[in-house]
């Protein structure tokens, strides 16, 4: 029987696309200090095209899948994203009929989140103005490697509910040596890969943009080739030919309330 | 082996209601502290805030081992005839820092694959929140920590009819709740993949009925076992005790004995034979990384 191969893509902006800017709407003069930033990159147009042509279609298609839900969200870190993927996922029988994949690429460390007002929110040093932040950075302050533990702790939570639902999985992380050996080393997986983009031993100049400092659309190609190497190492079948290709973003918020009304 | 031949093991998780805080050995107070008690014209003692110079870290280590012999995890142990009982509770815990501990032991992995295994977490107020805090878990719960009070005033600014309060301060009671069902669910998760049965429970029905409303879970049985012993005046320090406001040995045995109704009932497979000792394990000390 021919099942159908479902890709469930987790992470942050890099996971959302970020980065893939449609310039036609957006001003050239834009930087990341630009405080329209965030305007911009909230605009229906532009979240399209990150939705569209970031990693996670790229990867879809290169391996044949039949379709991608991708739940990447930008600020979220490891916490927001299992709960969102509890919410979309693991609790939504929508899905119960594919086989599932999922491609998580690690979020920063130092995050964190809470439900606010029947959402998940995310909080982390990008918010360092906020109370809650600058207290928990505070706390830090004698132990980096307190967000490491907390990392550690939802990768566990996140191989359980796989394992549990014979998901099949693929860790990779953007971040440093320091992190990769750390987790190497109190996470034995051998799902996890070091970075998917080996910054050593790329030019990144122009693999990245100007206005956020995510990468561009070569940026996530290359990416998406580096993680369609590393899943075939683990598993020579993962590709197959398929022409039917359909994606999903389901990053934004589920609604409790509609839910309780 | 089926596992009506398993041997039994009851794993509990929670706060000081389930480490048995309340327990304590009056024998191990200072003679100050006993004329302290004496002189004391409200109780629990420890309300008191110039009263807290006896809680010191000696007097609870010396009553440790106490709480854990004379709480419910063991009394219910007793009562269900278990080979086993282990028991990952820490006064001030979170729900989210109980599972912390959980994982940190590895529980996830089955290392109890001999055993039938019978779960019981006895849910803690849902406000509560941890962060790994110099290489171990941390619970916070209290507005004189900065790094609560901080999150309290971010949270409460959604609060508007959908609020609890406790003591004075008000809480958006879906958010922390949806907090707390997160973590049930992660457990659930891991009981229903290690095959151990899982009875979720809380402290009152405003809590259950809220939790329920959110997440109708079969491995959720409320408050019910709770019932008789919230019945009983807190002054009454037979069951209550004069020094915390928590439960005393005797209602820990209320509370064991009204849990067994809600397991006879709804795992009725799982009744032990033993009558010997049980073998207890307290995995409730966060691990240092």
């Amino acid at each position: 029987m021919n099942e159908k191969r479902l890709l469930i893509t987790m992470g942050c902006s890099f996971t959302e696309g970020v980065g893939c800017w449609d310039m036609e709407i957006t001003p050239e003069t834009l930087r990341a200090n630009d405080r329209n930033y965030h305007f911009y990159s909230n605009s229906e147009q532009n979240k399209k095209r990150f939705h569209e042509f970031g990693w996670p279609n790229r990867v879809g298609k290169k391996l044949g899948f039949d379709k991608v839900v991708n739940i990447g969200r930008q600020g979220d870190g490891i916490s927001s994203q299992l709960k969102r993927f509890t919410e979309r996922i693991l609790d939504n029988n929508q899905y119960k009929d594919y086989k599932i994949t999922i491609v998580f690429l690690l979020p920063e460390p130092a995050r964190f989140s809470f439900y606010f007002d029947n959402k998940i929110k995310s909080f982390g040093p990008y918010n360092s103005h906020m109370g809650i932040v600058r207290e928990y950075l505070f706390n830090l302050k004698n132990s980096e490697g307190d967000p490491f533990l907390e990392q550690l702790f939802y990768l566990k939570l996140f191989r359980e509910m796989c394992k549990s639902r014979e998901y099949d999985y693929y860790l990779f992380n953007l971040y440093t040596d320091e992190f990769n050996e750390w987790i190497i080393n109190h996470f034995n997986d051998e799902r996890y890969s070091t970075r998917c983009i080996d910054f050593a031993h790329y030019d990144t100049d122009h693999l990245m943009n100007l206005i956020c400092g995510h990468f561009n659309e070569d940026g996530y190609e290359l990416v998406s080739e580096n993680m369609c190497k590393f899943m075939l190492s683990k598993d020579k079948n993962i590709k197959k030919d398929n022409k039917n290709f359909e994606w999903e973003w389901l990053g934004d918020d589920y609604s409790w309330k509609e839910k309780l009304e | 082996m089926n596992l009506q031949n398993k041997k039994k093991l009851l794993i509990t998780l929670g706060c000081s209601h389930t480490e048995g805080y309340g327990c304590w050995d009056e024998t191990t107070f200072s003679d100050e502290m006993k004329t302290a008690i004496d002189n004391c014209d409200s109780f629990p003692f420890f309300k008191k805030g110039e009263n807290l110079v006896y809680h010191t870290e000696e007097l609870l280590d010396t009553n440790r081992i106490g709480f854990h012999e004379k709480g419910w995890p063991m009394q219910l142990g007793k009562l269900l005839k278990v080979d086993k009982v282990v028991n990952i509770s820490i006064g001030s815990s979170s729900n989210s820092g109980v599972v912390k501990l959980f994982f940190d032991n590895n529980l996830q992995n089955n290392p109890y694959k001999d055993y039938d295994v019978l779960v019981v977490w006895l849910m803690t107020e849902p406000f509560r929140i941890s962060f790994y805090i110099d290489g171990k878990v941390r619970n916070f719960q209290n507005t004189n920590e900065k790094i609560f009070d901080s999150y309290l005033r971010e949270i409460s600014k959604s609060a508007s009819s959908d609020e609890f309060e406790h003591g004075s301060v008000r809480f958006p009671k879906k958010d922390v709740l949806l907090e707390s069902i997160f973590y049930f669910k992660i457990i659930e998760t891991v009981c229903e993949k290690n095959e151990w049965r899982l009875v979720g429970l809380n402290f009152d029905d405003f809590l259950t009925k809220e939790f329920v409303r959110l997440y109708n879970s079969k491995n959720y049985y409320g408050s019910d076992a709770m019932k008789r012993i919230w019945a009983i005046p807190k002054n009454d320090f037979e069951y209550w005790s004069k020094i915390c406001g928590h439960m005393t040995e005797k209602g820990y045995g209320l509370f064991a004995n009204d849990l067994l109704d809600t397991i006879k009932l709804n795992h009725s497979g799982f009744m032990g034979t033993n009558i010997n000792q049980i073998e207890m394990e307290y995995l409730g000390e966060p691990i240092s990384y």
